[in-house]
């Protein structure tokens, strides 16, 4: 603060700006930005929407990681249990002839509705006894899946009802939906957090009791955020199954999930809704850049995280936003005199 | 009446805190609680707003029975509460943190939240930090924001713990007059507070608690004039319990005791 009013009471009344100057071109820039990624799949080569179909799907999960733990408070290690459990939802579609694009609906509703009996369990347990319940509660989900034979038990199974599609068409249509998956996601939370939802739960992660105190429904707001945060992983989970039109379950329920989404979002700056983009594109970027070199993009993705611990404490979109308000998604409140 | 209470008990362990404790505060009056450090004032305001649970004991709000409602239920129904030891949100800027009292525990859309909280911040003297964040803050403003958000509540009964330590002579008028102008406005208040002379302004009643019950309660004067209520207070002194630094002066009611902020 710089301008403490020590002149008499001011004239008109504050008034609320919930906005920035960056947020303002962001408004402008953003309908373009989509409609020329939408146009995508005509104008660049299936392996560039392919690449990108990876980097949505991580910016989902980001997303996804960031409003369960930078928004809610509930640092969650399970998340792959979801993300498992969208991509055998695509495979049972596929099982009863389903289109598995259909499948990515019925992931989101089926990992929706699994989060609730899901809470009901974790909920009772806090900080790192809540991180590990997350992860035996996924560990549970993957022991359960393998037991049924008709998804190919311990092995997986394949995708099969997208054989007819042209692979070309194939392509387009899961980056399609990968595109509109990111688009509702951040677009979603955005508004989440701009509402009062996104109030309380902004107040319950930095005091619990007093948000309590303060009438905010602390164990309603933080359900609702797990079980969006749940159907969001699901469909990621969807989107990989349709992507690579195999399930393995070893690999769709892997704690690496989690390892990677932590990475993400404390890389881009935890709380924020850009900070996780960032961090999935930079995340992507190690990875594949480093994809020849086996496991060595392992030690680097180690070695920018311990940076960033000691360089970079709100991450990397902490140190942009450090001198100057860029901010695009603003969801905060500035109180501003007029005079 | 506002809120009455009926035998209240809380116990930890084996430690009873709140004693079969009865209590009735009415509209636009404002209780007084005086008591030794550890005496389980800030246990019973918990209790009250329902951050514990109670063992026994029935509490009414607006002859309501209140006593399984949530916290939130309760800041909903009317309570608004101070903490002793600030409870800011501190990655929320000062403004935010008095909007989510007027948001959720006053129930206010966007536009009217917003006026009433910078109505708050005014009433509180915190408007010049509207827009810094409230972790930044030192204890004196972070006990101004904790008045701030529990005013944005629009209470009916009013909790505060003590809220006057550490303002100067100067300040602690402004408070007093704040605590009246809410007083007056025909809420309740129940003020717990080691300063007592300023506790003196404001409580139309006073209720002495010792080790979880109530030792004394009436006539502000009178209590204070109780050889029960002079003797726990020499006697937290003589055993070395803080909360007294000096013995008081006849006829002077109770010494203004510096509370201290317990970690
Ligand atoms: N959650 C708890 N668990 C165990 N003991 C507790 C708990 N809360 C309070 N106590 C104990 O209850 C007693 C009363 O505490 P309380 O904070 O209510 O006292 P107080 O009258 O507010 O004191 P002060 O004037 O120092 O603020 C103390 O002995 C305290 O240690
Ligand atoms: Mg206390």
């Amino acid at each position: 603060m710089t301008d403490v009013p020590t002149t008499p009471a001011p004239t008109t009344a504050p008034r609320v700006s919930r906005t920035t100057a960056a947020s303002r071109v962001a408004a402008v820039v953003a309908l373009p930005v989509v409609l020329l990624l939408a146009a995508l799949p005509y104008l660049a080569a299936p392996n560039v929407t392919r690449l990108l179909v990876d980097l949505f799907t991580l910016v989902l999960l980001a997303t996804m990681w960031n409003l369960l733990a930078g928004y809610g408070g509930m640092i969650s290690v399970g998340q792959q249990g979801f993300i498992g459990l969208g991509a055998y939802a695509v495979l049972v579609a596929d099982l009863f002839g389903v289109n598995p694009y259909l499948g990515l609906v019925l992931a989101m509703v089926a990992a929706a509705v699994l989060a609730l009996p899901t809470a009901l369990l974790v909920f009772r347990l806090h900080g790192g006894y809540f991180a590990i319940g997350t992860w035996v509660v996924a560990e549970v989900y993957r022991l359960v899946t393998v037991e049924f034979r008709a998804v190919g038990a311990g092995s997986g199974a394949s995708v099969t009802g997208l054989s007819a599609v042209p692979p070309v068409l194939r392509g387009a249509i899961t980056y399609w939906c990968a595109l509109a998956a990111v688009v509702v996601a951040i677009g979603g939370v955005y508004l989440l957090m701009r509402s009062r939802l996104g109030l309380a739960l902004t107040a319950i992660r930095d005091e619990p009791t007093a948000a309590a105190t303060l009438g905010v429904r602390v164990r309603s707001a933080k359900r609702i955020v797990f079980v969006v945060a749940a159907a969001g992983c699901g469909l990621a989970g969807a989107l990989i199954a349709v992507d690579s039109l195999r399930v393995q379950p070893d690999s769709v329920y892997s704690v690496q999930w989690s390892a990677f989404m932590i990475f993400m979002v404390v890389i881009g700056g935890l709380g924020t809704i850009e900070g996780p983009v960032l961090g999935a594109v930079v995340f992507f970027a190690i990875q594949q850049l480093l994809a020849p070199y086996g496991a060595w993009y392992l030690v680097v993705l180690g070695a920018v995280a311990i940076a960033a611990a000691l360089l970079a404490r709100r991450g990397l979109w902490g140190l942009v936003t450090l001198h100057r308000d860029v901010r695009l998604l603003p969801t905060g409140h500035r109180l501003r005199q007029d005079r | 009446m506002i809120l009455s209470v009926h035998g209240l008990s809380r116990s930890f362990g084996g430690l009873t805190v709140v004693d079969d404790v009865s209590l009735q505060v009415g509209a636009g009056t404002a209780l007084g609680v005086v008591g030794p450090n550890g005496a389980g004032k800030t246990t019973l305001l918990n209790l009250l707003d329902g951050v514990l649970a109670a063992d026994a004991g029935r509490i009414e709000l607006d002859g309501r029975d209140v006593t399984r409602a949530s916290a939130a239920q309760r800041c909903r129904a009317g309570v608004g509460r101070t903490h002793q030891t600030p409870r800011p949100f501190s990655g929320m800027t000062v403004f935010e943190n008095v909007l989510v009292g007027a948001v959720h525990g006053a129930g206010l859309s966007a536009g009217a939240a917003h006026r009433s909280a910078v109505g708050c911040l005014e009433r509180t003297g915190l408007l010049h930090r509207a827009n810094e964040l409230a972790g930044d803050l030192r204890l004196l403003d972070r006990k101004r924001l904790e008045l701030s958000r529990a005013l944005a509540c629009a209470p009916r009964l009013l909790l505060l713990d003590e809220i006057a330590g550490g303002l100067t002579d100067a300040e602690l008028p402004e408070l007093i007059a704040i605590v009246r102008e809410v007083r007056d406005g025909g809420t309740a208040v129940i003020w717990i507070e080691h300063i007592v002379h300023a506790l003196l302004e404001v409580a139309d009643r006073m209720l002495c608690l010792a080790q979880g019950a109530v030792l004394a309660e009436g006539e502000p004067a009178a209590v204070l004039d109780d050889p029960a209520v002079r003797e726990v207070y020499l006697g937290s002194s003589v055993e070395g319990l803080g909360g007294v630094t000096a013995v008081p002066a006849a006829g002077e009611g109770l010494p203004a005791a510096e509370p201290g902020e317990r970690p």
